[in-house]
């Protein structure tokens, strides 16, 4: 389990007190739980805190008050920051900027080499990872010659290599294209179905988790609300001072429904049609 | 592209590719020091041709070879003049032809001089183009082993140096469209007089400075949060294991040293 | 003013005299007219050739073969490579090519060359900004760095605006940017258009957002244009569709599904927002329920 305790957190938390008082917090008094198995989703405009929280899980920064602790170790105990950090992955936004390989094999093997995965295994495992995620390449294929979309594959092969509990994707979709975009999200949704972990998404596209437990809401450094998306959606006002946009389908049930008719949340084309047809 | 296709490994398959990086990198020492040493025009020639040999079983392009050593010329040319025409010494034969003269020792000399640029910038090309960077990285980070000793950040050089190689084409792509985008807002100061041309600069330079420290940022918050800890706790990527061609080309790289001090 | 393709082809590889170039073509015999004022999107994924497409455009390359005219102009012929500073060109994420310290040096930066006046500059600075819907007094002597993802890229967008351009390109000019920075953009390049009538062209992935404010739409793909029209009727065509590995955009769908049922007229391609597609649906309950 995760367990956030009334956290706040300055970037370049200064000493001194009083100059603090000026600058405002990326978060403050944060307190939520993370279950293990659960699909969490951090929604938010940006700015507004949820990738903040992110590094924080993972010790990469640390609480300026209050604690994160992952299964019972304390981010700021540096004796348990190793543990921490296998357990908690992060797939980041910028596909260009995460890849420390020249070849994909070569990336994979850097994240297992520091863990002192023994080395006569690592080829094994980056075999089974570029596998995992159906990355058509093998490992002597360069970095550079990836798509976006590949880079984006390959940063999911390296980080689950090293069999995290935790998994966290920091807008990892926001710089592909649609149709990359979507691939990723299968290839994500597929390989939880053989190997499962805690995933938190975050993201400005509603469309992506609309199939998660819990969507959780930040607006400055707070977090607003969290609930399930099925009630959430019901309050597109909200989801708009979020600078969330719920889908076209979502919209129109959201609509409907206000007007006393009885359509599923989550209506498709086919559910829209049988409506229609129906009566007439 | 040209520029960056030149230093960059691309897998081949060519024998020169599984020679162990440690004596990859001793082999091309030894090589340099007897390139330097000989003054014996026929030797560095053979040497010269040696490696132009390596280059085809390396596999690289001729058309590469042929560009690294046309970007050189100019080298050449003024090292050929400065040798025979300038600094010719008083009493050796002097050729003259037309308006030209010079001498036949300087132009031996020149040569020689030519071959020896020629002959370290392909030795280091093929180290280069044949060695995959991390293994590179590898192979330097244990023959600099003992240097730890002495609390010299090897592994963090190392390190340094084979991401720098990495990131090298994304900075010469990124460069490229940051010149076309301050073009494209400057109003046309690129054809403008020079001082207006000095003044775009700055707008190309401070970009890509605060584009690279957005770079290496993300970068180190990735590493660090892929469990990086320096060399702390970790197990090489391969096992490096000599094998006898890597002892053949050892012994080969000290008689060719030796030759030198025979002949 | 007017943009004219004609037959132009593109290759990077060298062009040798009475040989067809070598190397492979990344555009192929592209005829186009864009004409004063239109809102154009372009799609087609990386590779496509549309980078190449809108870099001779803004004269940064010349056509391999065939011409680009400018007002029926071709600028490479007649060597006035100037008129190509009618077109302003806003690359991707131009928020990263900020350099200055106040955010007036920055917008002012294009003048420079242009031997103004300090009023004209400080004039035309204002203009731009207001045209960007940035506070000139309140925004000026700010550093760009301090600002929000939202600011920076309108105060880089207002250093192209402020050369007074006829045509804008822009590059994927929504990546990165949240709903409410979105929404702002796309009135801030529908007010210029509309009220300067510059023409504004677009790179694009959003089909969403293509078919809310585009009036025409060109997929490129392989090098060459696999459809030009408009996007309520090309984002509805199943073989384009199928082509880019698109899915229809719901609106179309569910605008002919309600003009399939006779609830709003048939005749030309629609696309309803939700709010007009709930209205349409309860008015057709209403009416069965009317009608049982």
């Amino acid at each position: 389990m995760i367990d956030i305790r009334n956290t706040t957190f300055y970037y370049n938390a200064s000493q001194d007190d009083e100059e603090d008082a000026g600058h405002k917090p990326a978060l403050s008094h944060v307190s939520l739980n993370i279950s293990p198995g659960e699909f969490v989703a951090f929604l938010g405009r940006n700015g507004s805190g949820k990738s903040s929280l992110s590094r924080l899980l993972n010790g990469i920064e640390l609480p300026t008050e209050g604690t994160v602790s992952v299964e019972g170790h304390v981010t700021s105990d540096k004796a348990a920051l190793p543990t921490v950090r296998r357990a908690v992955q992060i797939v980041f936004q910028n596909p260009e900027n995460q890849q420390v390989g020249i070849t994909v094999g070569e990336d994979i093997a850097f994240g297992l080499s520091n863990i002192g995965w023994p080395q006569r295994d690592i080829a094994n495992r980056v075999a089974w990872a570029i596998n995992l995620v159906g990355l058509d390449a093998d490992e002597d294929r360069p970095v550079t010659n990836l798509s976006g979309g590949e880079k984006q594959k390959l940063a999911l092969a390296a980080v689950l290599a090293l069999a995290p509990r935790y998994l966290i994707l920091d807008e990892a979709t926001s710089m592909l294209d649609p149709v990359a975009r979507r691939q990723f999200v299968a290839t994500l949704h597929e390989v939880r179905k053989q190997y499962s972990f805690t995933l938190i998404y975050i993201t400005h596209h509603l469309e992506e988790v609309t199939d998660a437990d819990r969507w959780i809401l930040f607006q400055s450094g707070r977090v607003v609300t969290s609930g399930t998306p099925a009630d959430l959606m019901e309050d597109v006002r909200l989801l708009q001072d979020c600078g969330l946009e719920l889908p076209y389908y979502q919209t129109l049930a959201g609509l409907l429904r206000e007007s006393g008719i009885a359509v599923p949340a989550a209506i498709n084309e086919h559910e829209l049609r049988e409506l229609l047809c129906k009566s007439s | 592209m040209a520029g960056t296709s030149f230093l960059l490994y691309q897998k081949r398959d060519s024998w020169l590719e599984r020679w162990d990086p440690r004596m990859k990198i001793v082999a091309v020492l030894l090589f340099g020091a007897a390139l330097l040493l000989t003054h014996s025009l026929g030797l560095k020639t053979a040497q010269l041709l040696l490696l132009i040999v390596l280059w085809g079983m390396a596999k690289l392009s001729w058309r590469v070879l042929a560009f690294t050593l046309l970007s050189l010329s100019i080298f050449f040319a003024s090292t050929m003049i400065y040798q025979s025409v300038l600094t010719a010494v008083p009493g050796e034969d002097m050729i003259t032809w037309g308006w030209i003269s010079f001498s036949s020792q300087g132009a031996v000399r020149g040569i020689m001089m030519c071959e020896q640029i020629a002959g370290i910038v392909l030795l280091l090309a093929l180290l280069v183009r044949t060695t995959s960077p991390i293994v590179l990285a590898e192979g330097l980070e244990m023959l600099l082993k003992p240097l730890k000793k002495w609390r010299l950040p090897v592994h963090e050089a190392v390190m340094m140096f084979s991401i720098a190689l990495r990131f090298l084409p994304i900075l010469i792509e990124e460069f490229d469209k940051i010149r076309k985008a301050q073009l494209a807002r400057g109003g046309g100061f690129h054809r403008k007089g020079v001082s207006t041309r000095f003044r775009g600069v700055l707008p190309m330079l401070m970009p890509l400075f605060v584009m690279s420290i957005i770079r290496a940022k993300d970068l180190a918050v990735a590493m660090e949060s892929r469990c990086y800890q320096g060399d702390e706790g970790r197990t090489p990527i391969r096992m490096y294991r000599l094998r006898a061609n890597d002892y053949a080309v050892f012994s080969f790289s000290i008689v060719n040293l030796a030759a030198i001090f025979v002949w | 003013m007017q943009i004219k393709l004609d037959r132009v082809s593109f290759t990077y590889g060298k062009r040798s005299r009475n040989k067809p170039p070598a190397g492979p073509y990344v555009l192929k015999q592209l005829d186009l007219t864009i004409e004063s004022g239109e809102m154009l999107a372009i799609a087609g994924k990386s590779g496509s050739g549309k980078s190449t497409f809108l870099q001779l455009l803004k004269g940064f390359l010349a056509p391999s073969e065939g011409t680009v005219l400018l007002d029926g102009v071709n600028p490479h012929q007649a060597r006035r490579p100037e008129l190509f500073d009618k077109v302003g060109f806003i690359f991707q994420y131009p928020e990263h090519q900020l350099f200055s310290t106040t955010v007036f040096d920055d917008i002012a930066f294009g003048l420079q060359s242009a031997g103004l006046a300090d009023e004209e500059k400080e004039a035309r600075v204002r203009q731009a900004m207001a045209a960007v819907q940035l506070d000139y007094e309140a925004f000026k002597d700010c550093s760009p760095f301090e600002l929000s993802g939202g600011e920076k890229r309108r105060v880089a967008i207002a250093g192209v605006v402020v050369l007074e351009p006829e045509v804008l390109i822009l590059d994927e000019p929504t990546a990165g940017l949240d709903l409410q920075s979105r929404t702002a953009l796309f009135d801030l390049l529908h007010a210029m258009n509309r009220e300067q009538g510059i023409t504004v062209m677009w790179v694009s992935h959003q089909l969403e957002e293509i078919l809310e404010h585009a009036t025409r739409l060109i997929a490129l793909k392989e090098g060459t244009f696999l459809a030009d029209g408009h996007p309520h009727s090309l984002l509805s065509d199943p073989v384009l569709l199928e082509a880019f590995g698109w899915e229809e955009p719901p609106a179309l769908v569910v605008s002919r599904l309600l003009q399939e049922l006779g609830m709003i007229e048939t005749g030309g391609q629609k696309a309803l927002a939700p709010g007009e597609a709930s209205e349409a649906i309860i008015r057709l309950l209403n009416r069965q329920r009317i009608t049982v």
